[in-house]
């Protein structure tokens, strides 16, 4: 069944070469191994949860529990593409006839294309 | 293995009437016992599955033949498909049925838990199952109007399911806009329908490209229909500008069926690029002409392609909702499978540009398919673990779900990995193939297609973040309950199978679906 | 001529179905609209299989062996499309009122809790 015969061709051939995951994935182990071989020759002696991200608070006193909510996270990629963003989320109003409009509008410049294009 | 002839024979018909038994037992069966329906789709589920795996075998084996199954009738008697109904499966058809079972039985196994604490439960595997039926139905069947009845089949059975959580308003907001979209998209597949009726007084596919061939290509009557089929099954897999409801219905619908969602709407790719290769894209070697240049088409693919990326990846950057960022990439991902077999279709009359890089796109966006199936079907089985437990979706209430739930996490990790791209998951090797290819074509794509690539990941870092990581928690929640742990695993096991052998994927289960495709065209000889 | 006028009332049953559902706020006028248009399209398939003085299409009683008889496939192809029809507008039909169980009203400018 299948017709398996078990010669497993490894690489993806792709115009420019081939792709051969398993490799890429042994590289990564072999990579991530001499990482932590490295890490740890490190002082033994460290605490893991100490002084974490305090250079960040410019010497203010650190909060014990703060995480960045995600409303906030890539606030300024949206501020900066506000002009981009204002017009795309104003159009997805959830309003049922506005659905049926892109609809009709879709299907009408594609009707149009096909048959004068 | 030895398969029984029976089930060798009537492997087409079974794949679908196997969950259609299913759920019409479902409910009878839930009368005697309430935990009795779980076990029966799952059954059924799976013996689709099975069906789905023997067909396979046969539609491999005699690949770019497709397999011809009619109805009420022994093979090679008197079989007229114009009189007749057929199944007719080639390979992408059999690719997109084992994309379904597996996804399904994904689902069906994860919704044991997920659903366990809701009444109605017999009604939500009948109607799970029936959404099975109708994706089934649609990628194995050879006549268009079966195409129509399958596409709301499976349009019903989803929006039941989308307004399972009958507490909540939303959900009937949700599955309102999806029916009205796929009820008024129906109208005009029929619309479709019914013109290629009245000229060629046919419904078989296979038989009305034929005829359009001698009729001497496409006329204007065609031109109309095929731009109301684009649209509608466009609409169907969720392309920009008629995604609107797409994000809503995913978001709402119970966790498992959020998967099950996803390689549904991929049926609406399916029978957009059966259109556009079996019936326009047909090649009469008498004339040496196309039924229909398919340059403009090809075009308008790859735009619905490109915006649906653009625009999809965009909005999810900005999203709240766990589950409304996730479908959101959903039309993004979509996006990359228009343009790859896009590319395919514009490039389909010019031998050159097909065999130097049209084969590769269609390569990439069909191995993206499968892939987005499934790397997106465990993203959502993961957002349905963290409502499970969490009874929110809002990401701004959720930090540090990684220190419990572990599990969960992991499987996170390899779907974000793998749904941006990272090699060497399997996102890479469609992608790879799809920029590529699309590079040749028209190089702003390619960037294009790059660049929604590195949004992708951001707004998955977005999520990863605010999720998983930050401070623990008051009341750490627990890891997802083992169905659906082993609902998740599935998916993940298949996900590292089709990432560490890109290749032999490519090989076995992509190429089969490429040739069939384009069978009429090698046939052709050109 | 005369026997277009069915395609002519098909597409215009549609072009009102799809008027309503794009101007009408309230959701049960646009079911309204959404069955009209399943009308619409039935008319077509049906008017497609029409043909000038034709009997029914059942050979073992007709009258004139010799006469036309109009095609039985679209009238199938109505029949399934029409239970469809039917099984949407009552599903449509029942989420509208569940909507307004839920939020209190039938009017789509304000039942869009889901945007962006």
């Amino acid at each position: 069944m299948f017709g398996l015969n078990f010669d497993i061709k490894l690489g993806l051939d792709t115009d420019g070469g081939t792709w051969t995951a398993l490799l890429f994935a042994l590289m990564a182990l072999v990579a991530f191994i001499i990482a932590y071989a490295i890490r740890s020759r490190g002082i033994k002696g460290h605490k893991e949860r100490e002084h974490v991200g305090e250079p960040f608070y410019f010497g203010n006193i650190v909060p014990s529990s703060a995480w960045v909510k995600s409303g906030n996270v890539y606030w300024g990629f949206v501020k900066a593409m506000e002009r981009y963003y204002r017009p795309v989320r104003g159009e997805h109003t959830g309003n049922a006839n506005d659905y049926i409009s892109w609809m009709v509008v879709a299907m009408t410049a594609i009707i149009l294309m096909v048959v004068f294009l | 293995m030895m398969v029984p002839e029976f089930f060798q024979d009537h492997a087409p018909i079974l794949v679908v009437i196997l969950p259609l038994l299913g759920a019409f037992l479902t409910p009878l069966i839930g009368k005697a016992s309430s935990r009795a329906p779980r076990y029966v789709a799952a059954l059924f589920l799976l013996g689709s599955l099975a069906m789905v795996a023997v067909l396979a075998d046969k539609v491999w084996s005699q690949s770019p033949i497709p397999v011809v199954y009619t109805l009420g009738a022994h093979s090679g008697s008197g079989i007229n498909p114009v009189f007749r109904i057929q199944l007719v499966v080639d390979g992408l058809g059999v690719l997109m049925a084992i994309i379904m079972g597996i996804v399904s039985t994904a689902a069906v196994l994860y919704s044991w838990s997920f659903i366990d604490k809701y009444s109605g439960q017999d009604k939500y595997y009948t109607l799970l199952q029936l959404t099975a039926v109708g994706a089934y139905g649609m990628v194995l069947t050879g006549d268009i109007f079966n195409l129509f009845v399958f596409f709301e089949i499976s349009s019903i059975a989803l929006c039941g399911l989308v307004a399972f959580r009958t507490e909540r308003g939303e959900s009937f907001e949700a599955a309102f806009k999806y029916m009205l979209y796929s009820t008024i998209s129906g109208v005009f597949l029929l619309f479709a329908i019914g013109i290629f009726y009245g000229e060629y007084g046919v419904l078989n596919m296979g038989v009305i490209s034929e005829a359009m061939s001698s009729a001497g290509g496409a006329s204007v009557l065609d031109k109309i229909a095929l731009g109301l089929l684009v649209t509608v099954f466009s609409l169907k897999a969720g392309s920009v500008p008629m995604h609107m409801a797409t994000p809503d219905a995913y978001s709402e619908a119970p966790g498992g069926i959020s998967a099950i969602f996803v390689a549904a709407s991929q049926t609406g790719l399916y029978a957009l690029f059966r259109t556009s290769f079996t019936i326009y894209g047909h090649y009469n070697p008498n004339t040496g002409a196309f039924n229909l240049d398919t340059y403009t088409l090809g075009w308008i693919v790859v735009i619905l392609g490109v915006l649906s990326m653009f625009i999809g990846v965009t909005m999810a950057l900005v999203q709240k909702d766990i589950k409304r960022l996730m479908a959101y990439h959903a039309i993004s991902q979509t996006g990359y499978m228009l343009l790859g077999v896009g590319v395919g279709i514009a490039v389909l009359s010019d031998p050159a540009k097909m065999t130097a890089f049209g084969v590769d796109a269609m390569r990439g966006g069909i191995f993206h398919i499968i892939n987005h199936a499934l790397y997106k079907g465990l993203l959502f089985l993961t957002a349905g673990a963290v409502f499970y437990r969490l009874q929110t979706r809002n990401l701004n209430e959720m930090h540090g779900l990684g220190h419990t739930m572990r599990f969960t996490t992991v499987f996170f990790m390899i779907g974000a990995l793998a749904i941006a791209g990272m090699p060497p998951m399997n996102g890479f090797s469609s992608k790879l193939l799809i920029y590529e290819s699309v590079y040749q074509f028209n190089p702003i794509i390619a960037v294009i297609a790059m660049l929604v690539s590195v949004l992708t990941l951001a707004s998955f870092v977005k999520v990863f973040y605010s999720a998983f990581l930050g401070p623990k928690p008051e009341n750490p929640p627990e890891d997802a309950p083992t169905s659906m742990l082993i609902g998740m695993t599935i998916l993940v096991a298949v996900i590292i199978v089709f990432s560490l052998f890109p290749g032999l994927v490519v090989e076995r289960l992509i190429d089969p679906a490429v040739r069939a495709l384009l069978f009429p065209w090698l046939a052709g000889g050109v | 001529m005369l026997w277009q006028l069915p395609f002519v009332v098909s597409v215009a049953l549609v072009a009102i179905g799809l008027y309503i559902c794009i101007v009408k706020t309230n959701m049960v006028k646009i079911v309204m609209g959404v069955a009209l248009m399943e009308s619409g399209a039935n008319l077509f398939l049906v008017a497609l299989g029409y043909r000038e003085n034709g009997t029914a299409p059942i050979f073992y009683q007709n009258p004139n062996p010799g006469a036309e008889m109009v095609m039985p496939t679209t009238q199938a192809l109505t029949l399934t499309s029409i239970v469809i029809g039917v099984a949407t507008t009552a599903l449509l039909l029942a989420f509208t009122v569940m909507l307004y169980k839920r939020y209190g009203t039938v009017d789509t400018r304000r039942a869009r809790r889901l945007r962006e």
